[in-house]
């Protein structure tokens, strides 16, 4: 069983991004570059992976059901996109 | 390719319960993810939500969203992968097509078949798929 998924990601992205830059990116930034931070928004909680599933399946491993939220050490987000997929989008948005 | 002259695999994802959908997926080389699909197909997929985070698109846009897990079939063999629930169409990750890189198909390939990419034998396991919607990026 995990998250249903149904707690808006402001909400969880919010308190995820609080709690990473207070309690966590001072632990991990200097030995963890690039690799994946999946924390319980509501324990603090977090597992550490060079893969978003790796994070992902610590995590859960512990809290099945937490609201989670991952970060990417060292990186504004976790993940990019690139500019053909933008275009493709938003001419499919415009059809 | 496609009529956007976009590179496009075809694969079949599955999902846990074991529904499959029959998709064609636009190579995304600034996609750092593994494979992006959009709500419906994840849905219909039945794919279990793991965790939100956020992306950014090429003008730097932000947006939030939900990853996923998913099996794809993958050299005949199912892989479990994340999946980005993003956008309005698949969207082949640069993540996943290293791992198929450096996988099976990275061994020496049949002689006819040295001047292609891996991509190739990627399609073959996706029946009923256009030939000419193939990829062949060389």
């Amino acid at each position: 069983m995990t998250a249903s998924g149904n707690r808006p990601a402001k909400d969880i992205g919010r308190r995820g991004e609080e709690i990473y830059q207070r309690d966590i990116r001072h632990l991990v930034e200097a030995d963890h570059q690039d690799e994946f931070v999946a924390i319980d928004v509501d324990s603090g909680e977090y597992a550490v992976a060079d893969s978003v599933l790796g994070a992902v399946d610590r995590l859960r491993s512990r809290h099945p059901d937490a609201d989670a939220w991952m970060v990417r050490v060292g990186h504004p987000t976790v993940r990019t996109f690139g500019a053909g997929s933008l275009g493709r989008n938003k001419r499919s948005r415009a059809r | 390719m496609n009529g956007l002259l976009e590179a496009v695999v075809g694969l079949l994802p599955r999902g846990p319960a074991g529904g499959e959908l029959e998709i064609k997926a636009v190579i995304d080389t600034g996609h750092s993810g593994q494979l992006a699909l959009p709500p419906e197909m994840v849905s219909e997929l039945e794919l279990p939500h793991q965790i939100k985070g956020s992306s950014a698109t090429a003008d730097g846009t932000k947006v939030d969203y939900s990853i996923h897990t998913d099996a794809v079939v993958w050299d005949g063999q199912p892989r479990r992968v994340g999946v980005d629930t993003l956008g309005l169409s698949p969207l082949l990750g640069m993540s996943l097509l290293n791992t198929f890189a450096a996988g099976p198909w990275s061994a020496p390939l049949p002689a006819e078949r040295r001047h292609a990419f891996h991509v190739v034998g990627l399609r073959e396991h996706v029946e009923g798929l256009d030939a000419d919607d193939a990829v062949v990026a060389r």
